[in-house]
Parts: C-alpha cells; structure tokens; sequence
C-alpha cells in the first residue's frame, strides 16, 4: 500500500484577497488536483480544517462546495497549528485500511480580510480560559518560556530575533504571491519592532494572513500513474500534553521530545540524514524550544545553533525554506499545511530559488495551542514513476 | 462569544460557588476528597482519579514565580493597565496558576516570592493580583 504524498497546491496569500472560506478551500484544491492531472471524482477521502469562525457543519458545507461527493472517508482536524502533519498520518491509515484510495488534505481561510487582525486576537484572547489572566493575548503565553529560555540558559533576545530574521530571508526568495511579507529584516530591525510581550516583538510573532493550500495523500499504485515524484511518509509521532499554559508540565521539554524520537526511529534517520527542516513557528520561542526538544543541539544551546547559520538556506539544516508563519503567512488553522507544501516542494525538487540542493528527507512539525499538541513527520523523496 | 466581562459567566453550581468565594476574596484551589489531590484549574471532576468529591481549599497566597511576561499589547480593554506583568505561579500549595503581579516590569524574575494582595478583588474584579514579597 504505502501511501504517498504526491500533489500540492497553493493559494495567493496576503492580506486583502477577496476570496470566503470556501473559495479558498476551492482554490488550493483546484491547484492540487491541476499539479497531478487528477479530476475531483478521484478525489474519495477529506480532511479539512474548521473556518476561524466556525460554522455548525463547515465538513458538508465544504464536500459540497468542493464537488467532491460521495466520499468514502471524511473528517475535520482539530489539534491547532499540529493539525496538518497529522492528518498526513490519519490520511495514511485510511488508506493502509482500505477506507478511502485518495485523500484530499486542504486548510485555507480568509483571516485577514474576512475577520481582521484585531479581531482575530481579540477573540482568540477570549478563547483562553478564564483561570488565565484576561488580558493575555497569544504571544503573551508563549512569552512566559521564551523569557524562561532567556533566564536559564542565557539565551540572547537578538538570538531569538535572527529566527525571524531567517524566516523573512527564506520568504524574499518566494514567488510574490506565495509570500505575504518578503522585505528582508535585519535582527536588529525585529528587535526594533513595538513589544507585545517580552522578549517578543511584533515581528517575532506570527503574521495574521489569508490563504491556504492543498495536498493529496494516495496509494503508491495510484501515484504510479501520476507524472510527478512521490514523498513517503517514513516516519510519525505525536504528543497531545495540556491546555493552559500554566499547566505545562514543566518548560523543560514539550510533547515534541517524544514525538520527534518516535518519528525519526520509525524512519530510521538520524539528525545528519535531515535536508529540510520545517518547524512550526508561531513565535520565535516556538522554533527555539523545538529545535532543542527535537535533538538538533543540546538543550539550552538553541541559541548557538541559530548563530552558527545552520538554520540558513545555505547551511546543515535549513529552516522554513518558506518563510514560515512569521513571514510567508500565518491563515490561523491552516498555516501548518504551508511546512508540509513546503516540504514536498523541497523533495520535489520544484522550489526555485529556495531550493535545498538534493533535498531527499525533511522533518516536518507542527505545534498546536500554548504549546499543547505536537506532531513530527520524516517525509522522503521517492522514485518518479510515470513518463 | 467574547466574554467581554470582568467576571467569567458561571454556568453551573459548581462554577457559582468557585467565582463566589473568589469574588469575596476567598480564592481557592480544588481539593479532591477521595484521593487528596489538589489542583487548579478547578473542575468538578479530579483530574487524578475522576472522583467528583471535591471541595475548595482556600489558598494561603503565597508562591513563586515560574513564568513571566510584560504584556505590552492587552487586549483593548486592558489597553490602559499596559504594560501588565503576568505570571505563572507556583503555589505554595503545589498547583500553578497564572496571575498579574503588581510591579515594574523590570522587578519581575523567576523565583520570586509573592503573595496575593486580596484587597484587589471584589465581585466587579476577579482578576487575581501578587505583589512582589522582599526578596
């Protein structure tokens, strides 16, 4: 059976497009199916992402809109920013069991433009719970481990701003449309940048965007027949671990130290054997903590590891070849499907002039919530069939 | 929906008493009856061993810093309090919980002693306030 990632399309994303929830879905559909040569009839198996504003049934509403009926296997996702990289393995199970062939995995929304950035942190302000002080916005909670981080290892703010710093000069290599923000920014410039919680400024927090993009998961039978190169999914773990971030249990290490170890024994990789490394990135904080939880430098040295230039485009592991959500675009639910578009891009040999030179494996990873859930996906490059 | 409100909108009896007492100034952590586990947040059912024997504890107030923040972008109705130092605090109880202390952003640091300042509280106000102990 072994599923495969084979096609992924992209919408423009921005601020101001002028597409609904739907449209957008439709769109980054439209784009995946046109890069395989596949029909909507093809299509029998869904996962989608929830609009920022929920509708009551927002699954039918989108099978309908989509086209796609009838499905054989259908379902929303919902552990956040972590979301995407697991629906690349519920997807590869339904096909392991026989339950659908070819499934579509789609996340777009209109963030920007539909709901606007005030309101959208304002709202997702309110979501926090009521036992947490009512003024946090959502920087606010990360703010506390990114000021822990600082504390007790000694960690620099200038080395927390040259993650975003990397992030804006991965997003100036983009294409316009597939970048919401790609003026370079300088470290210093970051830190420049209004505080909204300390250590984090405005440009050390992810961007407010609309936009989405689209996958398809299939057997390798079926991806023989497609003229383009199959990603395999080698290996996945994930660790759902708390709500509120006062409950974490300790700021030493999240949920991602185990899901990273499962993932990578399962593809029997090792660090070195990692091309492209696509880490969920929220916040600077989120790339700092994570990095470390996933073993790519001892913990507390995640600092040195991002002076080194490692995490650059040219250097051992480069991060966020996209820009990440801290440059390329931040749809709320949807942005962790941009690492893994990304990802297969990479492996695909198609992202121009962010190109990783002989990509062959990447680490995906998504996080979710304050921290809360956590997903780590190995994807490898396969053999192209058809010609 | 934006609980746009000073007090959270209790929805049971159980959510009535816990808001009640700390409205009066009385702010309490979970103590499960059955297995002796105290906890926060409360809820009805322990955490540990899903009892539903619980009663409220109240706390001494008195903890140490864990985590801290300034937060200098609130959400617009706390637009004037900015910036607000937040922290997670470990009680000396044992359970964590977030609140502001009532300092210069500079003051706040890991380990710092605090205690409540109960007098911030009323039944218009249940934001939870630590003032900074001596170090």
């Amino acid at each position: 059976m072994n599923p495969v990632l084979i096609g992924y399309g992209e919408t423009s994303v921005g601020e101001s497009l002028d597409y609904r929830y739907e449209e957008l879905n439709m769109w980054a559909t439209q784009e995946a199916l046109r890069d395989v040569d596949l029909e909507p009839d093809d299509i029998d198996g869904l996962i989608a992402t929830a609009p920022f504003r929920t509708e009551r049934f927002p699954l039918p509403r989108l099978i309908e809109y989509l086209g796609i009926a009838p499905l054989n296997f259908a379902e929303l996702t919902g552990v956040g920013g972590a979301s995407h990289v697991n629906s690349i393995n519920r997807a590869a199970n339904a096909i392991e069991n026989g339950q659908a062939e070819t499934i579509l995995i789609v996340a777009a929304d209109a963030l920007h433009s539909d709901i606007g950035p005030r309101t959208v942190i304002e709202e997702l302000s309110d979501s926090v719970s009521e036992f947490e002080e009512p003024a946090n916005i959502v920087p606010s909670l990360y703010a506390h481990v990114a000021n822990w981080h600082l504390d007790t290892f000694g960690t620099t703010r200038k080395q927390l701003a040259k993650i975003a710093a990397i992030a804006h000069e991965h997003a100036s290599l983009q294409r316009a449309e597939r970048a919401h923000r790609q003026e370079a920014k300088s470290a210093d410039e970051i830190l420049d940048a209004p505080m909204v919680a300390t250590p984090l400024t405005a440009d050390q927090c992810a961007l407010i965007s609309d936009g989405g993009a689209a996958f398809i998961v299939t057997t390798e039978e079926n991806a023989a027949e497609i003229d383009q190169v199959p990603v395999r999914l080698k290996g996945f773990g994930a660790r759902h671990t708390h709500d509120h971030i006062s409950q974490m249990p300790s700021f030493e290490e999240t949920g991602a130290v185990k899901a990273g170890q499962q993932a990578m024994a399962e593809a029997a990789v090792s660090h070195a054997d990692i091309d492209v490394l696509q880490i969920y990135d929220c916040f600077t904080i989120t790339v700092l903590r994570i990095l470390e939880d996933l073993g790519f430098c001892e913990r507390g040295n995640g600092g040195d590891l991002v002076d080194s230039g490692a995490l650059r485009l040219t250097g051992k592991w480069p991060l966020n070849t996209h820009g990440g959500a801290l440059a390329q675009a931040h749809p709320g639910m949807p942005c962790g499907i941009f690492h893994i578009t990304e990802a297969i891009r990479q492996l695909q040999g198609r992202a121009e002039a962010a190109q990783v030179e002989d990509a062959s494996t990447a680490l995906v990873h998504g996080n979710g919530g304050i921290f809360s859930t956590q997903a780590v996906a190995i994807l490898e490059r396969g053999e192209r069939h058809a010609d | 929906m934006p609980t746009n409100k000073p007090i959270p909108t209790p929805t049971t009896e159980y959510e009535r008493q816990y808001w009640q007492r700390v409205a009066n100034g009385d702010v309490c952590i979970a103590h499960c009856q059955a297995c002796d586990h105290v906890y926060h947040p409360p809820r009805r059912y322990c955490p540990d061993c899903y009892s539903d024997e619980w009663e409220f504890k109240s706390i001494a107030g008195t903890g140490t810093v864990y985590g801290y923040t300034s937060i200098h972008r609130p959400t617009q109705r706390f637009a004037s309090d900015a910036p607000i130092v937040s922290a997670i605090i470990t009680l000396d109880e044992g359970p964590r919980l977030m609140g502001r202390v009532a300092c210069e952003s500079e003051a706040i640091a890991a380990g710092r002693r605090v205690c409540l300042d109960t007098p911030k509280l009323s039944s218009d106000n249940v934001r939870l306030t630590f003032k900074l102990l001596p170090k």
